[in-house]
């Protein structure tokens, strides 16, 4: 879990429109809305666009309708037998072909039961309107039956532990009542929402109600809780330099270097020597500012430095340890120096230094000093360094240098597996065919930068940006690390192509994705 | 996202640079501070308080030994690790608590020295002969050690924070006991800028305590002692030039120097702080 003080709650950006849809079966789905789409119940005749199986729900029970003069959806009851409840008002009829169509914001949450909706009905279908939501949002459900308090907040000790940054540490309690539930809000920083009302101090919770907390939806079935974990997103990273200059711009070093990577994304940073990859790096890092913009998450990183700059991290080539302090001792500073304790206690802190230490690989030598440490557990111990904050990119210089193939391979996993927990890692190294996934044998990357000194001008430009596979046809080789092969001047063994591979990519359609 | 504060980060850090240098081997400064200590007190302790030369010089060489050991504890503690520094600095580190962390690893550490130099100054100095303007001469003395040390080790982390590497470090080391030597005005009479520029080294200040302790303007000097043997010599005044209005056994006088070392000492964490945000700072 990652460890933070709580953050004010901004609502996501808006995403596809999708459906949360709860049924009998207890199980929540997330359908995406694609337009015009038909809702009803699983029968033997012609299907509906969505199914729920439910009794109580009619064939062709409504109807989602999609404004694309507006953008919005809207619903409409097909005059159904049991009618459809939006936040908890019944949707009357009203002409032969049903209901007035009902304009659907985010959160709103549209029941089939029947009128008593305190006493809902064993087959009740709950669908909640979302476009906050990520099809892919992973769901929980958390058996209450032989509980009488839950407490829900980011903190360890909570019942229901949430990972959200905008949940407080102890972020409310859920106390069963003789019929129900009453929530009690605990002075939370983001507050808590029963069925979309604001709960000043406490507020009834009834069965089939929904619960928002920040960016996290509780819905309250029988003895059931579902809940989804939103992770903290780290969005993307555009990156748009004009140029690079030193000595006082008379000497151009990075020129028109733009791209954009997004979280989850394990990006290879290829380049001959003097292409500008240590520039390039040193630029997102904002060491060395270049004429242009860094944007992560849509915030300018050049503008925002001292805020910003701890989010993005570097594993340097060498060691920027003390080598005469322990694995653990180094962790553990850092921890302290990263996360405040106000927020954080001792165990906490300890509970994620362990984490880490056990996702990189390092625990038996947490009580070795760093000098004692080969140079592929150094790397790991970077590595695990980085992962103590709240980095959402990091960028590795040749992580796997000095290493054997068989922990070159295993440190590109570890990285790989950064990337996959909603990180960007970007990496530079000259062994890029190492890193692959030893169950299917493809690249661990999934995009790839090549930077190539240009005869021109003498400095480095974008001769490729995108997947794996572009990468090998636009440059038409077999393995990634033929591209060097074909990219370097002849001095250096190569063939001395890059100004022609420069002007395929430029000439590629390519709009500017930091927009 | 990052808030620890000032107090947390210098607790982690000190923690940090007490168990480095437990394992980088610190006992090996007490060691050299045993040493040069002894061979200080052992050459110039016996003569002290007998004559003005004998006794000034003494304390100029103990307050320059101070100096030495003081700035010779830090000169690399700095400078060895600024790509380390720079690496944390990103990850929200806060150099003031950094330069803190090392000011009060070096406050310890300097204490631990004064006491072994006191120590062995005892055995051959006679401290007791000394007027007490406070408490008592051996506390005095003791403090004027202790802050000379604690001042000189705060110089060399300045001069390690604006240093790139410990070699530049070393390199400037020299030069500056060197500066503090010169402008003690102890060796040469200083006049005019030099003099002006005297009251920013810890040696003119060192030397000002030591003087008005001792009560060092009332120790005759060789001549004035040979002359004032000579029966018919009575009467003739023979003036001391290396007198000074500092050495005047006062309270105020040994406050001051001992007010004006702190606050060279303050300066010099202050400069070491500002330099590497300078060092650090985004280009």
């Amino acid at each position: 879990m990652e460890i933070s003080k709580t953050v004010y709650y901004r609502p996501a950006p808006v995403l596809p429109a999708t459906l949360l849809i709860v049924d009998c079966t207890c199980k929540p789905r997330v359908v995406p809305l694609r337009g015009d789409m038909t809702f009803g119940r699983i029968y033997n005749g012609p299907p509906c666009n969505i199914t729920v199986r439910s009794a109580i729900v009619g064939r062709r029970h409504g109807e989602f309708v999609y404004d694309d003069s507006e953008g919005v959806y809207y619903y409409i009851d097909n005059n159904s037998l049991n009618g459809t409840y939006i936040n908890g008002v019944k949707l009357e009829r009203y002409n032969e072909r049903g209901s007035r169509a009902c304009r659907l914001n985010d959160g709103d949450i549209i029941r089939v039961d029947r009128k008593t909706l305190n006493q809902p009905h064993p087959e009740a279908v709950i669908m909640i309107f979302c476009t906050s939501l990520r099809y892919d949002e992973s769901w929980k459900l958390f058996n209450t039956s032989r509980l009488v308090n839950i407490t829900i907040g980011r903190g360890e000790n909570n019942v229901v532990r949430l990972t959200d940054l905008a949940t407080s540490r102890e972020h409310a309690i859920l106390r069963r009542e003789q019929v129900g539930w009453t929530i009690f809000d605990n002075n939370s920083q983001n507050g808590v929402s029963v069925n979309g009302r604001e709960v000043e101090n406490s507020s009834h919770v009834s069965d089939h109600d929904v619960i928002k907390i920040a960016n996290t939806t509780i819905i309250v079935f029988g003895n059931v809780l579902i809940y989804n974990n939103p992770k903290e997103s780290t969005g993307n990273l555009a990156v748009h330099i004009e140029k690079k200059t030193v000595d006082f711009g008379r000497k151009t070093l990075l020129s028109h270097i733009d791209f954009q990577v997004d979280s989850g994304d394990f990006v290879l940073i290829l380049g001959g020597s003097g292409a500008g990859k240590t520039t390039l790096v040193k630029a997102i890092l904002g060491d060395g500012k270049a004429d242009g913009r860094i944007i992560l998450n849509g915030q300018n990183l050049y503008e925002n430095f001292k805020s910003m700059k701890s989010q993005i991290g570097l594993v340097p080539q060498f060691l920027t340890l003390r080598v005469n302090d322990t694995v653990k001792d180094t962790l553990m500073d850092i921890a302290d120096i990263k996360l405040d304790r106000k927020n954080y206690s001792k165990e906490e802190k300890l509970r994620r230094i362990n984490e880490i230490m056990e996702k990189v690989g390092i625990t038996n030598l947490q009580n070795r000093l760093i000098c004692q440490l080969s140079g592929g557990q150094k790397k790991k111990v970077s590595v695990a360094y980085q992962l103590v904050g709240f980095q959402k990119v990091f960028i590795c210089d040749e992580p796997d240098s000095g290493l054997d193939a068989a922990s070159r391979t295993q440190q590109m996993e570890i990285l790989s597996e950064i990337a996959g927990n909603d990180k960007i890692v970007m990496v530079i190294t000259h062994e890029p065919d190492d890193a692959i996934d030893v169950n299917t044998g493809l690249s661990l990357f999934n995009k790839v930068i090549v930077l190539a000194k240009s005869t021109k001008d003498n400095a480095g430009h974008l001769a490729f940006f995108g997947n794996v596979d572009e990468a090998k046809a636009h440059f038409g080789v077999k393995k990634l690390q033929d591209i060097m092969i074909q990219i370097n001047p002849p001095y250096e063994g190569g063939k001395g192509r890059a100004d022609y591979f420069i002007d395929k990519f430029n000439a590629m359609q390519r709009r500017p994705m930091y927009e | 996202m990052n808030d620890t504060s000032f107090f947390t980060q210098t607790h982690v850090y000190f923690k940090k640079v007490f168990r480095i240098s437990l394992r980088e081997k610190a006992w090996k400064f007490l060691i050299f501070a045993a040493i040069i200590a002894s061979i200080v007190a052992l050459i110039v302790g016996p003569d002290m308080f007998t004559k003005f030369e004998p006794t000034n010089s003494g304390f100029f060489t103990l307050a320059s030994a101070c100096i030495w050991i003081g700035i010779f504890n830090s000169i690399q503690s700095i400078c060895k690790e600024h790509e380390i520094v720079r690496a944390e600095y990103r990850q929200g580190m806060k150099m003031s608590a950094y330069v803190a962390a090392h000011v009060l690893w070096q406050a310890l550490l300097c204490l631990a020295q004064a006491i072994i130099i006191f120590v062995l100054c005892c055995i051959f100095m006679h401290f007791d002969q000394s007027p007490h303007l406070l408490i008592s001469a051996y506390v005095e003395n003791f403090v004027t050690i202790y802050l000379l040390t604690f001042g000189a080790a705060v110089l060399g982390l300045m001069i390690s924070s604006i240093s790139g590497t410990p070699t530049t470090a070393m390199t400037i080391m020299p030069f500056v006991l060197i500066v503090q030597l010169v402008l003690s005005g102890v060796l040469f009479t200083l006049k005019g800028a030099t003099e002006g520029f005297s009251f920013v080294t810890l040696s003119k200040w060192g030397m000002a305590a030591f003087g008005c302790e001792a009560d060092l303007n009332a120790i005759p000097t060789g001549v004035q002692k040979s002359i004032s043997a000579i029966p018919e010599a009575k009467g003739i005044v023979i003036s001391n030039p290396l007198q000074s209005d500092f050495y005047k056994p006062q309270v105020i006088n040994l406050l001051t120097a001992w007010g004006a070392i702190l606050g060279i000492t303050v300066f010099n964490a202050v400069v070491s702080v500002v330099a590497l945000k300078i060092k650090n700072k985004d280009s």
